[in-house]
């Protein structure tokens, strides 16, 4: 540890030594990526606790650059309940988004590597049959008999055969026959995680200008992420849902359909956006900072949209920002990260009423807030500690104006301070707290 | 060393009494959109449309507004970074409307910006001292032979180490870089700064460090602000009179206390009520704009927040509205208040 004091000057051969190393452990972890075959087995999991929809636990995201391993995402663990929103705050490269990103199995490999942990992910998925096909539902008139949509005969054997007509559920695709599974998404392979991806998971990107395609227009975009998760869908089908779509999120469909990304506002963008995140009914919606690049009078009206939705289809958000002020008005739970662990999580009242961690009470008070008059804006002293030379005791030590003695320590547990309640640090342990 | 700052400081301030820093009337920029077949312009884009305020020293104007509004086309115009369509421009008393770019120079050090993206602002291949050294060489500030040492000290004043001096942009984080900006705008002493959103990319703990040190500047060497920025509670933190703008008019102005104690205008009505408030008890009463802001170069006729206003009347959508002093000092352009003056007026005589 002690030569890796002055880490930003590197010589290009223990760079090269690093990028060499580096190169070694990320092969193996490629290598397990790409297996064809992965049974089943190895990625089912099983919930701790039935009412939440997504669990992360002690998840490690490390990125391996040449000039060390940055530990963007180091053990971190909360999870989302079902139909809840969970606000995820933390100054940038805290490790929000790339928590987002691990959650949707999209870190950029080979450099960034998710290394241990778990996330569990209740994902309702497609039955199969024995010849691997999906088994369809059927609408069924009163007398419980299936209704004849076509009949037609077959050339070889002269049987009638009859086309029965399969439910359409609210998004106007085809029913097929689901089966409930728990998928530790960190060891889904990358097949099974196209199924759920979009159609399960659905993420709202910061950049609505990078995260559209500039050469199509926007209805094929929105058509094709209907078409790859809803299987027997028409052009037609994804049209209507399209529309309907467009129409939810308040543009009107006809301006748009025909266009291309480069046409539209930053907000109708955003819109954009947003529409397809919720193309299939997601049962969890991630935003990483959905409205960071927006006016506030959109932001205001994404928000909105964003509430209506989730009651709608009784989704779950998990939304990252940066902004406390959207998270206050938005999320039922918070958690606090700072530098790649979480500080601090609760509800949102336990944390904005009753802020505990030094950081998290320096955050708030560094935001101006209209109509309070202060003088002077707190600012935190400091800055993020190096990513890639990790202080062994408290993060924030260096940063914080109530260190104590025990803050030289190891890391401080989690305390708990009320059952939803949870802090990273000495300052609320027994004994201390006066 | 430490004191060349404040004696010059001191020497301006004894000239000048109290005169406005800055004094726009009407100013407007039109880009053109469409040119006809000779390449005269027939159609134009209108980023600022008669725009007017005035800026005592050592005072800040903040102005609000949503993003197309023309709230940087307005900071570059004041600064003659664009030629501009309209309207006049007094610098410190001077017309400087009409005034080349060889009569700028000696106004140039006086006034300067600091932008957005301190990523793109800053030139990869200088370093700290030679970026903000460089305009302290042109405009010859200090003797050659303390010049280091200036900067030095200018770094030092910004917060930063002077052992930065010969480290390049890349190496330095957001906030960090911003400070470089700010270093360089200050290393000119300058009387006027235009900020166009000098903290929105950066993270909210380190907001607060520079608009400490924005404020710090001020109180120090007297410097007068145009703080233009989307975020209304740092507008509000750092301001003593507030613009709201709206696709190229100013719509609403006046000190900062009246306009957030009391916004007139819809929009700027709107625009306070969507602010997010950092408490989850305060339960907002929203007023949702529908719709987007229109294009500045096709704007609506009439008042041009008609589209989106929910209280337009028929005279909204053909007569564009005039600029009333509603308070003292407070100005609005909105059909609301002359329809109630006159009804008021009405009331009186009968």
């Amino acid at each position: 540890m002690a030569e890796n004091k002055h880490v930003h000057r590197l010589s290009a051969k223990e760079s090269r030594a690093i990028a060499k190393e580096n190169l070694k452990i990320t092969k193996q972890y490629e290598k397990l990526k790409k297996r064809k075959y992965v049974p089943e087995e190895e990625y089912r999991a099983e919930m701790k606790d039935e009412g939440n929809i997504l669990e992360i636990e002690d998840l490690h995201t490390y990125f391996f650059t040449d000039v060390g391993v940055v530990k963007a995402v180091n053990s971190v663990s909360f999870s989302i309940p079902q139909g809840a929103t969970v606000g995820v705050v933390g100054e940038s490269g805290c490790g929000k988004s790339v928590t987002s990103l691990s959650v949707m199995g999209l870190v950029q490999g080979p450099t960034g590597q998710v290394v241990g942990g778990e996330i569990r992910f209740k994902s309702e998925v497609l039955k199969k049959d024995e010849k691997g096909k999906y088994i369809p539902i059927y609408e069924r008139d009163e007398n419980g008999e299936l209704i004849v949509e076509s009949e037609t005969i077959d050339k070889k054997t002269g049987e009638k055969v009859y086309r029965y007509k399969q439910k359409r559920d609210e998004t106007g695709g085809l029913m097929f026959e689901k089966e409930p599974k728990v998928y530790n998404l960190v060891k889904t392979p990358r097949s099974e995680m196209s199924k759920i991806r979009g159609r399960e998971i659905a993420m709202i990107f910061q950049e609505p200008m990078t995260s559209l395609n500039p050469v199509f227009t926007i209805g094929e975009q929105l058509n094709e992420v209907y078409c790859l998760h809803n299987p027997g869908a028409t052009t037609e089908d994804a049209k209507n849902r399209t529309y309907e779509m467009l129409n939810l999120v308040g543009i009107i469909p006809d301006n748009v359909y025909k266009r291309y990304p480069h046409e539209l506002s930053g907000g109708m963008r955003q819109r954009v956006v947003i529409a397809m995140a919720l193309m299939c009914n997601p049962r969890l919606i991630i935003g990483d900072e959905p409205t960071t690049a927006l006016d506030v009078t959109i932001q205001a009206q994404i928000l909105e949209l964003l509430r209506n939705i989730k009651t709608k289809i009784n989704g779950s958000i998990m939304l990252i920002t940066h902004d406390l002020g959207v998270i206050a008005e938005m999320a039922d739970y918070v958690v606090v990260m700072y530098a790649g662990k979480v500080i601090e999580t609760g509800t949102a009242m336990e944390i904005f009423c009753n802020p505990l961690h030094p950081y998290t009470i320096g955050l708030q008070k560094s935001k101006p807030v209209v109509n309070q008059n202060q003088d002077r804006l707190y600012s935190i002293p400091g800055n993020v500690p190096n990513p890639i030379e990790m202080p062994t005791h408290c993060y924030f030590k260096d940063r914080c104006n109530r260190a104590c003695e025990k803050c030289n320590g190891e890391y401080p547990g989690y305390v708990q301070v009320s059952p939803t309640h949870k802090v990273a640090c000495y300052l609320y342990e027994e004994g201390v707290n006066e | 060393m430490s004191n060349v700052i404040d004696e010059q400081k001191t020497d301006v301030s004894a000239v000048t009494e109290n005169k406005p820093i800055l004094e726009v009337q009407g100013l407007k920029k039109y880009f053109p959109v469409e040119k006809d077949f000779f390449g005269k312009p027939t159609r134009f884009l209108r980023a600022v449309d008669d725009v007017s305020f005035t800026l005592q020293r050592g005072r800040t104007i903040g102005i609000v507004g949503e993003s197309g509004c023309g709230k940087t086309t307005m900071g570059r115009s004041v600064l003659k970074l664009h030629d501009i369509t309209g309207g006049r421009i007094f610098f410190d008393g001077t017309d400087i409307t009409d005034l080349s770019r060889a009569q700028m120079r000696p106004y140039r050090k006086r006034m300067q910006i600091i932008f957005q993206d301190p990523y793109s602002s800053l030139s990869p291949r200088l370093n700290i001292g030679e970026i903000i050294g460089e305009a302290v060489k042109v405009h010859g500030i200090v003797p050659p032979s303390q010049y280091r040492e200036y900067v030095c000290e200018v770094m030092q004043k910004c917060g930063l180490q002077s052992h930065f001096y010969d480290r390049y942009p890349h190496e330095f984080s957001g906030g960090q870089r911003q400070r470089i900006c700010i270093a360089r705008a200050i290393a000119l002493q300058p009387e006027l700064i235009i900020c166009d959103e000098p903290v929105s990319a950066l993270d909210v703990s380190i907001q607060a460090q520079i608009i400490n040190l924005l404020k710090d500047m001020q109180e120090t060497m007297n410097i007068a602000y145009v703080f233009i920025s989307h975020d209304l509670s740092v507008v509000e933190h750092i301001s003593d009179d507030v613009g709201v703008m709206y696709l190229g008019n100013m719509v609403e102005k006046g000190p900062k206390k009246d306009i957030f104690a009391n916004p007139l205008h819809p929009y700027t009505q709107a625009l306070f009520s969507a602010i997010p408030y950092p408490d989850p008890r305060v339960k907002m009463h929203r007023r949702v704009l529908t719709g987007d802001i229109p294009s500045p170069s096709n704007p609506p006729a009439g008042c041009k927040f008609h589209t989106r206003c929910d209280r337009c009347m028929e005279i909204c959508k053909t007569i564009p509205p005039e600029t009333r002093e509603i308070e003292p000092d407070h100005f609005v352009a909105c059909h609301l208040y002359d329809s109630e003056n006159s009804n008021n007026g009405n009331g009186h005589e009968e």
